[in-house]
């Protein structure tokens, strides 16, 4: 989902202040709560979000990226490659087997999403480094610091709308 | 006052990698093996490593990177990857990976890269790879180093010429 937020970047200058103490406390994700009396909120479906902040649906708009950036990069007769000596094949089926698998498993909002980022730039995913997404060099708002968001959600720079992810620090 | 621009610095591979991006003796028996085991001297974490492992096992089926006379250059491009990265092995047996001449590798070389960069050191990193390794006594020198660190020096040397 796509998560913009509605302040500008005068917004974003007062978020640098908190993004330390942000990354070194980071918030416990919010549990779905119930009104007294009614019935209890079903619980959200299980995130599978590792340490490096990749959950699956990131990884396979990753992977998505980077077929859709090979294919790009070897079409036939424009490859660099080529001039270097390697022998590319003309036929490519097993790219194109693993490009549809790939948008097969990835939800149609956040195909979307990465449709419209790659047509723009052709590159529809960006690291976030320092609370700074590298797509457009924007920073980002406090509240988009990884402690604080649903990281099993795709989320969009609010500046370029390139699918964000976070990769591990080191 | 005018500023003095320096000239374009030439690539050099050996300020990407490290001796300890090299491994001299490779345990791996097969073509996907061996990526696998090159992709783990990058020094990435598990989940980005398994995803750069895809994208060039995926480049590999739009053709063999083997480049014949006993080398090859498993290669992509991925958003894991923050900066150009390179892994090195050999192989004692060699290894069957549909290389032009037929004949089985022996020596690897695995170059990763973000899928825009600044400059552009992708494409010339390859091509540095392959000019290298197209001399025989660089070759033949890779081939019988005992060590990581000599296999580096060897490299780095190579370059200098």
């Amino acid at each position: 989902m796509k998560t913009v937020s509605g302040r500008g970047r005068g917004g974003a200058r007062r978020d640098a202040k908190g993004s330390a103490a942000a990354a070194s406390k980071p918030k416990a994700r919010r549990k779905p709560t119930s009104k007294a009396g009614s019935a209890p909120v079903p619980a959200a479906r299980e995130t599978v979000v590792d340490s490096a902040g990749l959950s699956e649906e990131t990884e396979l708009l990753i992977q998505l990226n980077d077929v859709e950036l090979l294919m790009k990069e070897h079409q036939v007769g424009e490859s660099v490659e080529a001039g270097l000596g390697f022998r590319l094949k003309e036929h490519r089926e097993r790219l194109v087997i693993l490009r549809q698998r790939l948008r097969d498993a990835i939800s149609s909002e956040a195909l979307g999403h990465f449709d419209r980022a790659w047509s723009r730039y052709g590159r529809a995913l960006a690291p976030v480094s320092n609370g700074v997404c590298c797509g457009c060099f924007g920073r980002l708002p406090t509240s988009m610091s990884p402690g604080s968001l649903n990281l099993d959600r795709v989320i969009c720079c609010p500046y370029c709308a390139r699918l964000l992810y976070w990769p591990p620090q080191g | 006052m005018t500023r003095k621009l320096s000239p374009p610095r030439a690539l050099r591979l050996a300020e990407h990698f490290r001796p300890q991006n090299i491994r001299i003796k490779l345990r791996a028996q097969t073509r996907d093996d061996v990526i696998e085991e090159l992709t783990g001297l990058l020094g990435l974490d598990p989940r980005p490593r398994r995803l750069i492992l895809e994208t060039l096992l995926a480049r590999e089926s739009l053709g063999s990177t083997g480049i014949g006379k006993g080398i090859a250059i498993p290669h992509g491009r991925s958003v894991v990857v923050s900066r150009l990265m390179i892994a090195c092995g050999r192989s004692e047996d060699g290894i069957e990976y549909d290389a032009p001449d037929g004949k089985p590798v022996q020596l690897f070389f695995l170059i990763a890269a973000p899928p825009t960069e600044v400059q552009n050191v992708y494409h010339p990193a390859l091509a540095r790879v392959v000019e290298i390794v197209r001399e025989q006594r660089t070759r033949n020198l890779l081939l019988t180093v005992a060590d990581a660190e000599a296999f580096w020096e060897t490299l780095q040397k190579a370059e200098g010429e």
